[in-house]
């Protein structure tokens, strides 16, 4: 099987900084990638080689199954959609779009049918004749989606699009992107360093960190089962208790011991190398906690004090702290009355089905 | 980033409060008053001695100011010997105007985009700076690097390229060419830069990312974009290029002599501030026919830019 875009030990190093470090990437077609990570992460050079605008210094890129390293931005077969839209100030709406296939020589009745009708898929169609200064700025962003989509790309590169656009605006675009996404078929490259954002549309997840991809799968998968540390803490909001293995046959660990002494199930974990004695942390989510006023019997819980209760409307936001000094978030729905109030001790247990253990 | 919603939305709260302002400014005298200074000096020191000269140049000998109403200056200044070195001073200041184009877009393009923070300032001090030297001196500069046994000859013999020294690098129009287009340099390139530096570095980028060539780009997209700067740029240096009379004086010898020169000899020479004056009314017109054409050119209505 051929991927729309490969990358093989891609680096790329300016001075003595290494921005992207031997990255492994392989993008099948019609999937809708996101690169996610905080800024400095190494996503937009990442996604800038694969435009063509920077060169790696090491590693292999093929678009296609076919060698794209070299090949200059103007002859690849990817077009990118910029931050800032970047769309020519004097051209009307028609003619930004129509840029890309009148360079590649389309006739003009083709090319008249390609941009109304991608001008139609982003719901552009009324604008043809306007400047982009006439427009707002989710239409802008339609306009560079639009003139990026007409040239048919094997894969389109999106550089943190929705970043410019206002919260309400940038909720609706986002599900319309993974509309537009599914009706062309199109490989998306899409960068942002929203977990939100990444979650929402993605069928899988890069997350970088410092240049490396830390994990790559369903958004799902990383959320549920993150496979390093800073996977964890960045997407979404996540407790993490220390632990040590306590069972772990063949290398898969199955029970894990506070240092408090009280031992928990394992439902999942990083790594399938454990041995009894492993060290790392028990990732909770704070939806998946739950609050009890009284020490529950039938399973473990972890005695906290309450400092904190946030009424947030659909759910209540609890900060706690154990008797060691942890500090844990919990989010509770409204639909019962809260459990206690700042000072009062509250056990928590969790879905033992998504005990999963971040190893060191 | 920088995006454009919110600068556009700052815009029009700006025009807003202009417009605000304007309709609250008690007299519509006040934008006279202001401009009074400026367009007094204006009069006085340029449109008063032009009517001076515009009376000079219809009379018959008008340096005691007793005579009759003629178009003999004119008649004058229209024979074959000026008209050659109109022609001349047209050709001049035409090939010294592409050859500034043709160094300074690419020099204001890689200034305002390519050689990085580090160096943009430095580089533009550096062009600022070389307009600081006296014009003689520069001009005798080039002397020592052109002349019979300057820079470039002398170069060239050790290198043994040639056997005797080239003739046509001094007092040709070839140095009059060369001197003109070094001088006024910086007056292209700074106009240009600012043009350059309006445009965002992505759009040049999304031009490459959709396919387009740097020839293509510079043709569908930086040259729109700079038509203002480029515009600015021919008003700002033609008018000096094509009235300048120090380069050719000194460097032009026979063959590259200008309108500018003979009207100073004519005055200051020869004493005939009658032709004097209708030369250089015909001069005006030319470089008036000259800006008129730029801005046609850089009209971006009547320039298709989008194909």
């Amino acid at each position: 099987m051929s991927y729309a875009l490969e990358l093989r030990g891609v680096t790329k190093r300016f001075g003595d900084v290494t921005a992207v470090d031997a990255v492994d990437l392989a993008i099948p077609h019609g999937e809708f990638f996101s690169l996610l990570g905080p800024s400095g992460c190494g996503k937009t050079t990442t996604l800038r080689m694969i435009a063509g605008f920077e060169e790696p210094t090491e590693g292999e890129l093929l678009l296609d199954g076919r060698p794209g390293t070299t090949i200059p931005p103007f002859r690849r077969n990817t077009n990118l959609v910029f931050q800032s839209y970047a769309l020519f100030p004097h051209m009307s709406v028609y003619d930004n779009v129509a840029f890309g296939p009148r360079r590649a020589g389309v006739p003009r009745d083709e090319e008249r049918r390609r941009v109304n009708a991608v001008l139609r898929t982003v719901r552009m169609e009324a604008y043809a004749d306007r400047l982009p200064r006439a427009l707002s700025g989710g239409q802008r962003q339609r306009v560079a989606l639009a003139r990026a989509l007409v040239n048919e790309p094997a894969v389109l590169l999106l550089d943190e699009p929705l970043g410019a656009l206002d919260l309400k605006l940038r909720k609706e675009m986002q599900i319309e992107l993974k509309h537009i996404q599914r009706e062309v078929g199109i490989s998306f490259v899409y960068v942002t360093h929203d977990q939100e954002e990444a979650m929402t549309m993605s069928d899988r997840i890069a997350v970088m960190n410092e240049g490396r991809i830390e994990q790559i799968g369903p958004p799902e998968e990383v959320y549920h089962r993150p496979a390093t540390r800073f996977v964890a803490e960045f997407i979404g909001a996540a407790n993490l208790l220390e632990v040590e293995v306590i069972a772990a046959p063949g290398g898969k660990p199955t029970r894990a011991r506070f240092p408090s002494g009280l031992e928990t199930a394992v439902a999942s974990a990083n790594r399938t190398d454990a041995t009894v004695g492993s060290r790392g942390v028990l990732v909770l989510r704070p939806e998946h906690l739950v609050l009890h006023a009284a020490p529950p019997t039938d399973e473990p819980a972890v005695e906290t004090t309450i400092v904190e209760t946030i009424f947030q409307g659909s759910v209540v936001r609890f900060e706690l702290t154990t008797p060691d000094g942890t500090h844990i978030t919990a989010l509770e729905t409204t639909r019962r009355p809260a459990p206690g109030g700042p000072g009062d001790t509250v056990w928590i247990t969790w879905a033992q089905e998504r005990a999963h253990v971040v190893l060191d | 980033m920088v995006t454009s919603p919110p600068r556009d939305a700052e815009r029009q709260v700006a025009l807003e409060t202009t417009y605000a302002g304007r309709r609250r400014r008690p007299g519509r005298w006040a934008p006279w008053v202001y401009l009074s200074a400026p367009v007094t000096i204006l009069l006085v020191f340029f449109a008063g001695p032009l009517g001076i000269l515009a009376v000079y140049s219809f009379q018959e000998r008008s340096r005691t100011g007793d005579g009759s109403w003629t178009l003999a200056n004119y008649a004058a200044a229209l024979q074959p010997r000026y008209l050659e070195t109109a022609a001349n001073t047209v050709v001049i200041a035409v090939v010294s105007m592409v050859l500034l184009l043709a160094i300074a877009y690419p020099l204001a393009y890689l200034i305002a985009f390519r050689v990085g923070a580090r160096w943009e300032v430095p580089l533009l001090l550096a062009l600022a700076l070389s307009d600081e030297l006296n014009p003689l001196i520069r001009i005798y500069a080039w002397r020592t690097v052109l002349g019979r046994n300057g820079l470039v000859n002398t170069a060239l013999e050790a290198l043994g390229v040639i056997d005797a020294p080239l003739d046509w690098l001094i007092f040709t129009k070839f140095s009059v060419v060369v001197v003109l287009t070094a001088s006024w340099l910086p007056y292209a390139v700074i106009p240009l830069y600012a043009a350059m530096k309006t445009i965002d570095p992505r759009v040049l980028e999304a031009a490459r990312d959709l396919g387009a060539g740097w020839w293509v780009t510079f043709r569908k997209v930086v040259f729109p974009l700079t038509a203002a700067g480029f515009l600015a740029t021919i008003v700002i240096v033609f008018i000096p290029l094509i009235s300048d009379f120090a380069a050719p004086a000194l460097v032009g010898g026979t063959s590259g002599r200008m309108l500018a020169s003979v009207i100073e000899d004519l005055f200051l020479g020869r004493g005939q501030w009658g032709v004097g004056s209708a030369l250089t009314f015909v001069l005006l017109a030319a470089s008036g026919v000259v800006v008129w054409l730029s801005y046609r050119i850089a009209d971006m209505n009547s320039l298709d830019t989008s194909r």
